[in-house]
């Protein structure tokens, strides 16, 4: 900026407000510093004791420093927001730095020049305003609620977003970060792995690891995403922290409303999805998704006392248009149905701030966020995944919709308290989140009820043999359309699966998170400037799951037709073949965590800032007998890093950075394998059980006596007509040992233009050690262990690398624009994806079946599904004022990623479909390139002196691309060997596990076809009066 | 007051840290006890006197573990009990059944049962100390040419078990156990020490010198115990018996042992 003589503020009058302020009460603690050094313009030479006040509208007050012999002076603990910065000393120039916004936990150098009053020519000084962070040596992103708004970055009912807009949602503008199938992926780690934190409590479902809390940016001033390089402070994660900061009430009041529409009338077309050989298909279509809230914030006393609390009700709804084909005149318009598939949920949040006295503040807040979706005749929304929970209705509306029902409920108390020198704070926060999440069956029949659909046995039909079962089979059809029932009904409306009966899996499930959690900051001095930071923190989870299985089994038809199995139930033997049935299993599970850290900032001679520190924690688990289930003892992760500035002046960094992440396992282990999850199976005629009439499938389909001798069990089994499928608990290895990752990253940045930076990433990250179940003797028995180590060194060890290569260019919001650009360069290859199976999207973090079997792990090694090798993403927004009471804002986002890998896959024996991979993972063609172009335009008016009414339109896949986004990798249903190390050229020799070659009639037709394609064009309308 | 409150607070947390520590220690909890699922291959070594005894030379033995009902209706995992059915005496009763000659008293069954004398092993090994006698009557079986049904006399067998032994390890969950056993045929009894390895895996190989004129017995093939699947081999999975354990194949049982008289056996 340019330096005139005029000066912007008197000393005098500097003086004055430096004196208010030190009566005022400040007691907020943010992360975040400002330091720099003052030299005298003339001289050049340092100047001590300038008075530095910091001020911001985020600042309660203001925040002073007096410059040392060498002209440094640092301000700490901020919160985030834009400062000005103002230097006053006596016979020097008063001087003042505006616009310099501090983002969460980052650590800016202002370095600045006084102008003698003596001087007598002119001079002018330029100054440009830092935006590198000089004090951290982490990799992320931070995204305000602001930029949300500015830039299209939730796109309507995405995966993580839904209707409700959620926080995590915008973690995907980071430049390390992709979708996968739950969530966000981290720096080639899974969702689950990353840890979710509100006002930072960890906000992870305690049962699973996926975001528990999914509220609303609306409610949040800050989305904090650190993806690599962060300090001991932050763990129990081996992803990224996704972090959100919500809003706080201030002394002036504050609100708005908003509606959001983006209707599905309008919505661009979307590509069909053909699926070979069977005669119903399911077409979804957007019909609406939509919110509409309102918040307020302001003081009840003022200087003393703030409150914030905001509403939104949201509501997503998909059409389902199902329709029967027939193979050889097609579609056939008379069975044309629509059905809904839709949620509705709403989240309602408070907050109260008090100021207690200038060195202590207390705040207390909660929310609840509840939903219901689907039900009679009424599809669901999937939970997590935002999209109808049914694909293809090949079945009754009772047998395949759910009516799902969720809440999370969250609150927490924060009491921040600094000493008088304003050298230490204390952070405590306690915090209780409760969840639940129930999946009842359409008629709201709960898991163990005995009476409506939870009382109806579910029914899977597959018969192939002789033939297909035909449509008419299940459903009422004029002959004319499809022929009456039998073989030429089969032939020109095949089913080659289908459900009828009752819901099959229902579950109540409750999560509790208990937290309670101190951090000790101290600012020091001591060759340099520190900031020593300490914690202890203590989490108690709980899990209590009641699963069922409608009618208590689950019946499946054999292919042959001929006879049905119990496929799935909850039962256990007590003597040969005396099967105790159970209504429901019920679990409670509990699992704590001690921990702790020590951490410093050294900021050494104020040269170089050497990140230093150790996080300690220790998890114990118990399974549903209250016994203890597995320990995860001393996780050390030592963290360390080093951040030099060449300039020496705030405006760059080289950094480096090592870390060892350990992993924090929810309690998924402790209810399944922790707990024992018994079946047993037995089969019957289909001579004495036609599960089409409900008395059979409620009578003789479950009577015992119609039980047939089960001859695979051979003449020594004690049990001649019930199969044992799950048993007792699942031991644990007593060697056994906690998962970790660890990582290296290096970097710079360095201040281009005026609040914008340029910067390059290299990160390197791999996994230590992995928990997981393994069998030794080909799923006779199974213990949880560290695969590929001690007993099981004959596994193949846990491979999961990821490097990347990132660069990137930031303007922030300033003059009114902003950009934010990047490109990623990434491999990620191994043979283990994280907390889920992506191929076959199992979510059973430690016991999924990566190393279930030795017969499993062959040809695993490769690509690994979230291995995208290019990312190109860039946002931006430009404000255009049109006159003094109206605007103009334009946004956008352009995002393009190379396609991932794909795979051969085939069924295994035991493990059933696409758990074999045929030929080496990722040796599949690659999926191709996807581009989207988003827009925001936005018509802002001022209707009074804070009051403005904005009109906007995001257009979201403004092109509407429609390229394929994932394709069918089963090759084949059958069971197969693999072929190791072998290439497409070699899938001719591609054998059944029965030695023979596989047929050509085997290999599925479907394979290599589209599955999914991108989300067409979709339009958001919105309107928000804000005062 | 900050700085008590911090003391307080460091102190609380070295406190619980240490509570749990102390109270749980760092030791993984034990496995339950239960006999491996999939059929064992016992190994028959004669301990009677009389030396027609040591004909017999072993046998498929099924094993399955029970739990009694507990809280809840769900299986009580302290209270776990076996049965044990030889193939042999399996085999009799389905070919009795078959040919519509059973027995006919509800009380004799082709299976023994007892319970584990403790709900986790202790020095790495669960007790079945004693066990019910598996007995079956079969009655005479009269021929009958139209359904391929020779004629049989009238026989009776049991088997007494007893000191059932099994090895219950995190990574060896009872797939290896010892015990003694009487067999009782039609009065005469043979006494056995029992060495079982779960699971029974055949390994004999066609003779190359076997003609359809004249058949010659199969050859044992040890390569099909080995745990290691061998494609080219015609092995497309392992054998299914755990690596650490030390096998042959028996020439006469054409089943994969274990290469030492005791449990553990370990390589």
């Amino acid at each position: 900026m340019k330096f005139n003589r005029l000066g912007l503020w008197s000393s005098a009058s500097a003086a004055a407000i430096v004196i208010l302020a030190t009566s005022e009460a400040r007691a907020q603690v943010g992360g975040a510093s400002l330091t720099g050094r003052v030299t005298d313009a003339a001289t050049n030479t340092p100047v001590g004791d300038v008075v530095v006040t910091v001020t911001s509208p985020n600042l309660q007050g203001e925040e002073t420093a007096v410059t040392d012999a060498n002209g440094l002076w640092r301000v700490q603990s901020l919160p985030v927001g834009d400062y000005t910065i103002r230097l006053d000393k006596e016979s020097y120039k008063p001087f003042a730095r505006t616009s310099i916004t501090l983002r969460p936990d980052v650590t800016l150098r202002v370095d600045s020049q006084l102008l003698p009053e003596s001087l007598k020519e002119e001079i002018v000084v330029v100054a440009q305003n830092p935006t590198v962070d000089v004090a951290s040596s982490n990799t992320g992103l931070s995204i305000s609620n602001d930029f949300a708004r500015r830039v299209p970055v939730v796109r309507p009912g995405s995966a993580t977003g839904g209707a409700v807009r959620s926080f995590e949602a915008v973690a995907q503008a980071t430049p390390q970060a992709t979708a996968d199938t739950y969530g966000t992926s981290i720096n080639g780690t899974t969702s689950p792995e990353n840890n979710y934190a509100i006002d930072g409590l960890s906000r992870g479902n305690a049962g699973f690891g996926v975001n528990g809390a999914r509220l609303s940016i609306e409610f949040v001033r800050e989305v904090n995403v650190l993806t690599g390089g962060y300090m001991p402070e932050y763990g129990a994660a081996g992803g990224g922290i996704i972090s959100a900061t919500t809003k706080t009430g201030t002394n002036e009041f504050h609100g708005g409303a908003w509606i959001f529409a983006s209707p599905g009338s309008v919505e661009g077309q979307r590509k069909r999805i053909n699926r070979t050989g069977t005669t119903i298909t399911t077409q979804p279509s957007l019909d609406l998704i939509g919110d509409v809230g309102g918040e307020v914030g302001g003081p009840i006393v003022k200087d003393k006392l703030w409150f914030y609390a905001g509403f939104q009700l949201a509501r997503t709804a998909y059409n389902l248009d199902r329709v029967l084909n027939n193979s050889q005149s097609g579609e056939l318009n008379e069975t044309r149905r629509r059905f809904e598939a839709s949620k509705e949920e709403g989240q309602f949040f408070g907050k109260l701030t008090w100021a207690a006295d200038s060195r202590n503040r207390v705040s207390v807040s909660a929310y609840t966020l509840p939903s219901t979706s689907g039900g009679s005749n009424r599809g669901a929304i999937d939970p997590l995944l935002g999209v109808p929970a049914n694909g293809n209705l090949s079945g009754t509306p009772d047998a395949l919709f759910n009516e799902i029902k969720t809440n999370t409920t969250s609150v927490q108390a924060d009491w921040e308290t600094q000493s008088p020198s304003k050298k230490v704070f204390v952070k405590t926060t306690v915090g209780w989140m409760h969840q639940y999440e129930d999946t009842l069956g359409a008629d709201g029949s709960a898991a163990g009820d005995n009476f409506g659909l939870a009382a109806t046995p579910g029914v899977a039909w597959r018969r192939n043999t002789p033939g297909v079962h035909g449509i008419a089979d299940f459903e009422p059809i004029a002959p004319y359309l499809c022929d009456a029932a039998g073989a030429a009904n089969a032939t020109k409306c095949p089913v080659t699966n289908y459900s009828s009966g009752g819901p099959g899996f229902l579950s109540s499930r409750t999560f509790d998170r208990y937290t309670a959690r101190s951090i000790l900051t101290i600012l020091g001095e001591a060759a340099g400037h520190h900031v020593f930071k300490a914690g202890a923190e203590i989490e108690a989870l709980s899990y209590a799951s009641t699963k069922a299985y409608s009618g208590k089994n689950l019946l499946r038809e054999n292919p042959n037709g001929k006879r049905f199995d119990d496929f799935r139930n909850y039962s256990y033997l007590t003597s040969p073949d005396s099967i105790t049935l159970l209504n429901n299993l019920h679990n409670l599970t509990h699992s704590m965590t001690v921990g702790g850290f020590i951490q410093d900032s050294w900021a050494i001679g104020d040269k170089v800032t050497l990140n230093i520190g150790l996080r300690y924690d220790t998890q114990l688990m118990w399974g549903a007998d209250n016994a203890l289930s597995l320990v995860l003892p001393n996780m050390i992760s030592p963290r360390a890093g080093l951040v030099w500035d060449p300039t020496q002046s705030g405006h760059s960094k080289l950094y480096g950075n090592y870390a060892r992440y350990y992993q924090q396992l929810p309690l998924n282990i402790a209810d399944r394998a922790g707990s024992s999850e018994p079946q047993a199976s037995a089969r019957r005629p289909a001579t004495v059980c036609n599960p089409q009439d409900i008395g059979q499938l409620k009578g003789s389909c479950q009577d015992p006596a119609n039980n047939a001798v089960n001859p695979n069990l051979g003449p020594s089994s004690p049990d001649q007509k019930y199969a044992l499928i799950g048993a007792g608990k699942t031991p644990i290895d007593p060697d056994i040992k906690p998962q970790y990752s660890e990582e290296l990253v290096f970097g710079g940045e360095y201040d281009l233009i005026k609040n914008g930076r340029i910067g390059t990433s290299y990160t390197h990250r791999w996994i230590g050690r992995v928990i997981e179940d393994v069998s030794k003797d080909e799923a006779a028995t199974y213990f949880i262990t560290n695969p590929g180590e001690r007993s099981t060194s004959d596994f193949p060890k846990p491979v999961r690398n990821y490097d990347a290569l990132t660069v990137f260019f930031q303007k922030t919001y300033n003059n009114n624009w902003e950009l934010l650009a990047s490109y990623t360069l990434s491999y990620l290859r191994g043979n283990y994806a994280g907390l889920f199976r992506p191929e076959t999207g199992q979510l059973d973090p430690g016991t999924n079946s990566d190393y279930d079997l030795k017969s499993l792990t062959v040809n695993r090694n490769g690509p690994l599904p979230g291995d995208t090798r290019h990312q190109f993403k860039m946002f931006g927004s430009k404000t255009f004022d049109l006159g003094e009471r109206s605007s103009l804002l334009t946004g956008g986002a352009i995002r393009g990623q190379s396609g991932g890998p794909t795979s051969y896959l085939g069924s295994h024996p035991l493990y059933g479909a696409d758990e074999i991979f045929i030929l080496p993972r990722g040796e599949g063609n690659r999926l191709p390139w996807t581009y989207s172009l988003d827009t925001t335009l936005g018509y802002t008016v001022k209707v009074g002196e804070t009051q403005s009414v904005t009109v906007s339109m995001d257009i979201f896949n403004l092109l509407n691309f429609q390229e394929l986004a994932s394709r069918d990798d089963r090759y084949t249903s059958s069971d197969v060997n693999a072929i190791v190390g072998g290439k497409t050229g070699d899938l001719g020799k591609l054998r059944g596990t029965d030695g023979a070659l596989l047929q050509k009639k085997e290999v599925n037709p479907n394979f290599s076809n589209p599955t999914s394609y991108q989300a067409p064009r979709q339009f958001r309308f919105g309107l928000r009066g804000t005062f | 007051m900050m700085m008590k409150f911090i003391a307080k607070g460091s102190l609380a947390a070295a406190l619980i840290g240490g509570l749990l520590a102390a109270t749980y220690g760092c030791d993984q909890p034990k496995p339950k006890c239960a006999a491996g699922r999939v059929a064992f291959v016992g190994v028959y070594k004669n301990t009677s006197s009389d030396a027609a005894c040591a004909k017999l030379k072993g046998d498929t033995l099924g094993i399955s573990t029970y739990n009694a009902p507990g809280k809840e209706g769900k299986p009580n995992l302290d209270v776990a009990s076996i049965a044990i059915q030889s193939e042999s005496l399996g085999g009799l009763v389905a070919d009795s059944k078959s040919a519509g000659a059973a027995d006919k008293d509800p009380t004799h069954k082709p299976y023994a049962i007892g319970f584990f004398s403790t709900a986790e092993p202790e020095g790495d090994f669960c007790a079945v100390p004693t066990l019910t006698v598996a007995t079956q009557n079969i009655p005479a079986i009269a021929a009958d040419p139209d359904n391929k049904v020779e004629a049989a006399p009238a026989t009776s067998v049991s088997y007494t078990w007893s000191n059932a032994k099994f090895y219950v390890t995190s990574s060896a969950l009872g797939t290896q156990f010892t015990a003694d056993l009487t067999i009782t045929t039609d009065g005469k009894a043979c006494g056995y020490s029992v060495l079982g390895l779960s699971p029974a895996v055949p390994c004999g190989k066609d003779n190359p010198a076997s003609t359809e004129d004249k058949p010659l017995p199969k050859l044992p093939d040890v390569a099909a115990c080995a745990p290691e699947a061998d494609e080219d081999a015609g092995r497309p999975t392992g054998s299914g018996i755990n690596p650490d354990f030390p096998t042959r194949c028996d020439p006469e049982l054409l089943l994969c042992v274990l290469t030492k008289d005791t449990i553990p056996a370990l390589k």
